[in-house]
């Protein structure tokens, strides 16, 4: 038995191997070898697979592990992720529409490009491009680390972490660095759609099995009745908590940097709509269902705790058909890579486009940055499979710091919406948002501090210092402001409703 | 752009635009948290469950508003127009 699960383990991942592969390859061969081609797909990625892009990109495996897991040991303060995923469509289109806007007319292609051309200061967008490098290559590593932990965890040892985020990594890496954001946009459509499909399929099934919506929460009564509501038999979901996800995943998880990607490479404003259109009902209905699948798996196999209770599927499926709970539980984690190859795509964006680009105009030519941009994504991965050697809880805290490019979102939302934000304000934004973060963190203040998310905290008294700053400073040039605001104005914000803003 | 607009915000000034802010501004966060999830969340507590379409009342009620947000924001997309091609 122990053989052919490990048969069928290596027999999913080399399909799905072989596959990404081959998209990879194929997206190579129409290749331009411009920047704007390799991390932009040239601005030419449609609706539907700008949604699934988008929707890969945030999912992955951890619909099927972490989610289950999530609602299995908390029960309903993980609904949480159904009251965050239920503003997305909202803030995507409000901040997203706007970037793809500017992204457009002046050729930006990150954040940094964004906030510097803005603001008029060169050195602004330099402090932006190196938060964003410093917050989200960490990150990477630790994903590398996490989905080196998950192919370890299915091949019951077998596989080290190490070696599982060689191999995954790996072939992550060959196929980003052949087709660049073509590739991943297409291998997420495909794992965008392999999970819906089985996340709603689960769903029914355990509802089926279970004899309906009354009688599993009946039986989930009986079993455990704290699973009802907040804070969860483990006392994990406080108030604060609660609130705390639902801001960093909220408002600030629309200018993530995988995101800000996706606006810019959508071929049209009507293409982004339809995909927040998509994205705004199908990431939280799949919450609702994958809620069923984890409170059936907590009624037929009981007794998980800790990571364990993220194997549900798999404890569930060895009972019955083991065979199939290996299948779909490696399949998740292969698909995982969907998170992966996005940030391994826009780390090195950042640090082609915002370092070198930047740092060093001029000394390199369009097709020279594409290859030193190729060049990234296997010192990235390399970089990334080192770090799997690390700690956990260093992982850990990188993954909070991640969060940390929310204090972004201030200086982001005034050059698209508040004419009046100004360059020193942005300033001082970003360094007090950082460092509230560094003082928290550093200072041993754990996680939550009164309750509250770390990162909030800096977030949050960084948009108040943004806010008042701006009143006592020199906001852009007129011209800067009518290019961005008059532009949005027109093309934008008074398209809704009808109703002409600008006369 | 006029020069006194320059210290207003860009938002929609239509009646359901401003609704549309606010409701994702605010009443979205009133109605997803502490005081008002707060009294469905004790309605299910201490073993004494209130149920509501087959399922625990807060359970029902976040769903509720989640159905609310989602209908919400695919009228806002209706009714914001933009052309075949931005370029």
């Amino acid at each position: 038995m122990m053989m052919s699960k490990l048969t069928m383990v290596f027999l999913v991942v080399g399909v799905y191997l072989v596959i990404v592969s081959i998209i990879g390859i194929k997206s190579n061969r129409g290749a331009t070898g411009t920047t704007s081609d390799y991390f932009l797909a040239d601005r030419k990625v449609g609706a539907v697979v700008s949604f699934f892009t988008l929707t890969a990109s945030f999912y992955s495996a951890y619909l099927l592990m972490g989610a289950v897991g999530g609602y299995y040991t908390h029960g309903f303060g993980m609904n949480i992720a159904i009251v965050y995923c239920t503003g997305y469509g909202f803030w995507y289109w409000v901040i997203g529409g706007p970037i793809h806007l500017l992204g457009k007319k002046f050729g930006h292609s990150t954040p940094a490009d964004l906030i510097g051309h803005y603001y008029e200061s060169p050195g602004l967008g330099g402090l932006t491009a190196i938060l964003l490098i410093v917050f989200s290559v960490p990150y990477l590593s630790m994903q590398y680390s996490a989905i080196g932990a998950a192919f370890n965890m299915i091949t019951d040892g077998v596989v080290s972490t190490q070696v599982g985020a060689i191999i995954l990594g790996g072939v992550c890496c060959f196929y980003v660095f052949l087709g660049g954001f073509k590739s991943v946009a297409w291998t997420d459509f495909f794992q965008g759609a392999f999970f819906m499909v089985i996340a709603w399929a689960l769903g029914f099934y355990f509802l089926f099995q279970t004899g309906g919506v009354r009688n599993m929460f009946d039986a989930l009564i009986e079993a455990d009745p704290a699973l009802l509501s907040i804070p969860g038999p483990n006392g994990f979901y406080t108030w604060g908590v609660w609130f705390s996800f639902a801001a960093l995943y909220t408002a600030f998880a629309s200018i993530r940097p995988d995101t800000f990607q996706r606006a810019y490479a959508c071929e049209s404003l009507k293409s982004w709509k339809k995909a927040c259109f998509h994205t705004s009902w199908a990431l939280p209905l799949t919450y609702v269902i994958t809620m069923f699948t984890a409170f059936g798996l907590r009624l037929y196999v009981p007794g998980l705790e800790g990571t364990q209770s993220e194997q549900a599927l798999l404890a569930f499926f060895n009972t019955r058909n083991p065979l199939l709970g290996v299948f779909i539980l490696t399949a998740a984690m292969a698909a995982s890579m969907s998170t992966i190859d996005s940030l391994l795509l826009v780390c090195s964006q950042y640090l082609t486009e915002d370092g070198i680009k930047r740092f060093m105009p001029g000394k390199f030519n369009d097709k020279q940055l594409t290859r030193i941009g190729q060049l990234f994504t296997v010192v990235l991965t390399l970089i990334a499979i080192l770090c799997t050697y690390r700690e956990i809880d260093f992982m850990i805290v990188v993954m909070a710091l991640f969060y940390g490019f929310a204090c972004l979102f201030w200086p982001i939302l005034g050059a698209i919406l508040w004419p009046r934000g100004t360059k020193v304000a942005s300033y001082a934004c970003i360094i007090t948002s950082t460092a509230i973060i560094a003082f928290l963190k550093l200072a041993g203040f754990g996680t939550y501090v009164y309750d509250i998310h770390f990162i909030l905290w800096g977030v949050v008294s960084g948009g108040v210092v943004y806010f008042v700053v701006s009143l006592f400073t020199q906001p852009p040039s007129d011209q800067m402001i009518d290019e961005y605001h008059g532009y949005l104005r027109k093309e934008f914000w008074s398209k809704f409703n009808k109703k002409k803003l600008v006369k | 752009m006029k020069k006194s607009d320059n210290r207003k915000t860009s938002l929609p000034k239509t009646p359901f635009g401003v609704a549309t802010v606010v409701f994702f501004c605010l009443i979205w966060w009133l109605l997803n948290n502490k005081p008002v999830m707060q009294f469905f969340d004790n309605m299910v507590k201490d073993g004494d469950v209130v149920w509501l379409l087959g399922m625990p009342i807060n359970f029902t009620y976040i769903i509720g508003v989640a159905v609310l947000s989602i209908i919400w924001t695919i009228i806002m997309l209706a009714k914001w127009e933009v052309g075949d091609d931005d370029e």
